[in-house]
């Protein structure tokens, strides 16, 4: 048994399903996305074969090794200072051209190579050939061909790092740093036929590109390869000398152009492609999902599918869970007591802390639990690029970016995971603008307070009396967009000022998504989540409510001082003191909200079990709701400052308190502005 | 003139350095309305390293050099020059925009600011601004 752990780096495009590849030779469950550039955490995982172990890295998904971006950099100084034993290259088959670019630039920086030929079903499907052994001769590495979806070739794929890493090193490296970032010497490269041969990126000029030389070809002499590529040498190289090596990055265009031409020759060798590219699925929808007139109204569609799926089917699971939790209290109680408990601990600790969790856990689990994985199957499909695609134009005049559109959609699942999401942006002011207008949507928590409020409010009998407030909530998803739009714009003429950056996408063909696999994933992660969410920040929220609403001064709770102390506020955006206390104690988590708010109305010192909507509607309309108090406090909720966990990620992600704290006071002065104005116009109609 | 005098006039070009080096044969019959077209609306592209290019154009103008902005859809282009600066420029390159790549504008998008272009087996989004910078030639093969 080998004790030694070999540290394996899967490197590759995005989108060729590199994931895939990882999570069949780990068995990790890892979460995939069609969608180009989503993350740099790296994700690792281990596996075992023939007494061998290894520890697997998934580098994010690069097109190049230049330093262009923080994926690519990651990826390049993860090769370069980590040294792999073995780099796995994922390559897709059916574009073959462009991921040579990368496999071609991988190569030679790294001890053994393993080219993992991917997706080879849909290559067959398009009536692509490829000669894998011509190719593996070609680059001088071992080609494995997969359909990592399928479980195809993957035993192969790990016998071949098994192969590569029992096999010595045969030449010794030699490290080319600091002095090849002059010019100079790389004047000397060329003469030396360097820069002639793609497979040596000999542009060193502005960083320590370690240059891992000898042959990395497993055996195979230098000469065979330089003599072929002399001759290329020769095209436009009367240019180059003029053109100064770009100093952002590592590697020249000129060096790029190179290597494709070298990838365009590989693959002239050594794939047969069909004579008329086909007219695929993928082209014949986005005919129609991209399309002028059907485009954008089947994106709202789907949308709203989501939303409407999510909250139906939610309903059955949240109201077992309330029933679960409810059966459960008495239970809790006794144990409580049992651990000997004092009397004000023991009223703390249940009718506070555990309703608390209770009903986060009921109101929250459920719409995340599927939310998710729905979201996840649409990301997996492809058709999430569509939707910066046909949205672009919309962000671009706010002064926002294309993918905006995108981290938006997730806002809907969770504004904290929406504010992650914003990593895609790559442009740090858009980028800002993305994370500091994302809690303008209504997330997963926020939404059952949407509903219940406007089924209450607005609700009729039957099938036809749920239209209206179908349309109130889809009304305030509306209002809730336009205020992205409206204050993108606002920061981008005032706090972020500066030009618009590029967009550039790609637009990956529609694949059908596992779905079992991303279900169940995606499934497990969200509950995990909000369980451990529900734990820490639930439970202390519904503790420190419970002493507000049982502590008195004078006679009359805290709570109850603070919502008279609040009330001339409140009544200015017409609301009451006790909606207005309950949002500031609801700043953990905006599921608490509500019950709060009931809690206070109901003058307990306790949350109610509220067995009803009617009953929940009596209580408001007696404390002076009217259909108008209503709407401004769904105003409110969809527009004020974000949750705690929100603003906690908002630090983490920009490093910055500074930002952390406008994105708290943006969406409250926005909030109390709009909410101004439109009581001061309700008031005048 | 002929393919020499298009090599010397490109490799004086600098920007990207991304140019085309001797691909094409100019001795096909000269059309010069269409090649002093291109060149007209190059210059009037206002873009400093296109006035060699404008010459190109009128050297051999059954190159029929256009932008890729102005490329109709689904006619096969080839890429002449990358005229894209700064970090998109080098994002292009690297997906494959490089010399005598050869593409195709797949759709333009719903509000008419985005081209959709197949290129080696890939589709890409991007801005038609950006397009404008990235001459095409419409010739054959």
């Amino acid at each position: 048994m080998d004790t030694q752990t070999y540290l394996v780096a899967l490197a590759g495009n995005p989108n060729v399903g590199k994931s895939t590849v990882f999570n069949r030779l780990t068995g990790l469950d890892q979460h995939t996305g069609n969608w180009p550039g989503k993350t740099v955490a790296l994700f690792e995982g281990s596996v075992q074969h023939k007494g061998k172990t290894f520890r697997l890295v998934d580098l994010p998904g690069t097109y190049s090794l230049r330093a262009n971006s923080r994926e690519e950099e990651v990826a390049r100084d993860f090769i370069v200072s980590e040294n792999p034993d073995v780099t796995v290259c994922v390559v897709d088959a059916t574009s073959l051209e462009r991921n040579l670019n990368l496999a071609l630039q991988v190569i030679p920086i790294t001890r053994k190579c393993v080219v993992c030929l991917n997706l080879m079903d849909e290559a067959r499907k398009k009536g692509i050939l490829v000669d894998v052994e011509g190719l593996s001769r070609e680059l001088g590495v071992p080609v494995v061909p997969a359909s990592a979806r399928q479980n195809e070739g993957i035993s192969e794929l790990l016998d071949a790092i098994w192969e590569a890493v029992a096999e010595p090193v045969v030449h010794t490296k030699s490290e080319c740093r600091g002095s090849e970032a002059e010019g100079g010497n790389w004047g000397n490269e060329r003469d030396q036929g360097n820069l002639d041969n793609p497979d040596r990126l000999a542009d060193l000029a502005s960083s320590g590109f370690h240059l891992q030389g000898g042959d990395k070809r497993n055996g195979q002499g230098d000469e065979g390869e330089e003599g072929e590529e002399g001759d290329e040498g020769d095209e436009g190289d009367e240019g180059d000398e003029h053109v100064p090596p770009c100093q952002a990055c590592s590697i020249s265009d000129t060096a790029v152009a190179q290597v494709y031409a070298r990838a365009e020759e590989i693959v002239a060798e050594c794939v047969r492609l069909p004579e008329e590219e086909m007219e695929t699925l993928t082209d014949r929808l986005d005919d129609i999902l991209t399309s002028r007139k059907f485009g954008i109204p089947i994106m709202l569609s789907l949308l709203g599918l989501v939303f409407a799926i999510t909250l139906y089917l939610a309903n059955y699971p949240s109201r077992f869970l309330s029933w679960l939790f409810f059966s459960l209290e008495p239970y809790f109680g006794r144990l409580v007591l049992l651990l000997g408990a004092p009397g004000w601990l023991h009223s703390m600790l249940v009718t506070g802390v555990y309703r608390t969790v209770a009903w986060v856990t009921a109101v929250m689990l459920p719409p995340m639990a599927i939310f998710f994985p729905l979201f996840t199957l649409l990301e997996d499909f492809g058709y999430l690029p569509r939707v910066a695609f046909n949205l672009d134009h919309l962000f671009r005049r706010s002064g926002g970016h294309g993918k905006q559109a995108l981290t938006m959609s997730m806002g809907f699942g969770c504004n904290a995971a929406g504010v992650v999401a914003c990593r895609i942006i790559e442009s740090p002011r858009e980028r800002l603008i993305a994370i500091l207008t994302n809690c303008f949507v209504p997330c997963n928590g926020r939404f059952p307070t949407l509903i219940m409020l406007s089924t209450v409010f607005f609700g009729g009998v039957g099938l036809t009396g749920s239209v209206l407030p179908a349309l109130v909530v889809l009304g305030a998803i509306v209002t809730g967009v336009a205020a992205t739009l409206l204050v993108s714009k606002l920061l981008s003429a005032t706090l972020l000022r500066g030009t618009p950056s590029s967009f550039v996408l790609e637009l990956p063909p529609y694949r059908k998504p596992d779905l079992v696999s991303v279900i169940a994933r995606s499934w497990k992660e969200r509950t995990i989540w909000v369980l451990k969410r529900a734990a820490a920040v639930a439970a202390p929220c519904g503790a420190i409510t419970w002493v507000f609403a049982n502590v008195s001064v004078g006679g009359v709770s805290l709570l109850a001082r603070a919502a008279s102390i609040l009330d001339p506020l409140a009544g200015i955006m017409g609301m009451d003191g006790v909606i207005l206390s309950a949002f500031i104690l609801g700043f953990p988590a905006n599921e608490i909200v509500v019950p709060i708010a009931m809690m206070s109305y109901l003058s307990q010192g306790a949350m109610a079990e509220v067995q009803s909507l009617a009953a929940m509607g009596e209580i408001l309309r007696a404390n002076g709701w009217t259909w108008m108090t209503a709407l401004s406090v769904m105003l409110f909720s969809l527009l004020h400052f974000p949750c705690g966990t929100t603003v906690f990620t908002v630090l983490k992600e920009t490093g910055s308190r500074k930002w952390a704290f406008i994105s708290f006071v943006l969406p409250t002065l926005v909030a109390v502005c709009s909410l101004t104005l439109l009581n001061l116009v309700s008031k005048l109609l | 003139m002929g393919n020499e005098a298009s090599e010397v006039i490109l490799a004086g070009s600098g920007g990207s350095g991304v140019t085309a080096g001797a691909v094409w044969s100019s001795d096909a019959a000269i059309d010069v309305r269409a090649g002093v077209n291109s060149a007209e609306r190059l210059r009037a592209a206002q873009m400093p390293q296109l006035s060699h290019l404008s010459q190109l154009a009128q050297l051999s103008p059954d190159l029929r050099l256009i932008s890729l902005a102005e490329a109709p859809v689904g006619r096969w282009v080839h890429l002449v020059h990358q005229g894209v600066n700064g970090l998109l420029g080098h994002r292009l390159v690297d997906l494959g925009f490089t010399a005598g790549a050869r593409m195709r504008v797949v759709r333009k998008g719903p509000a008419g600011n985005l081209i959709a272009v197949s290129i080696r087996n890939t589709v890409i989004a991007l801005r038609s601004s950006e397009a404008k910078s990235i001459i095409v030639s419409e010739s054959g093969g």
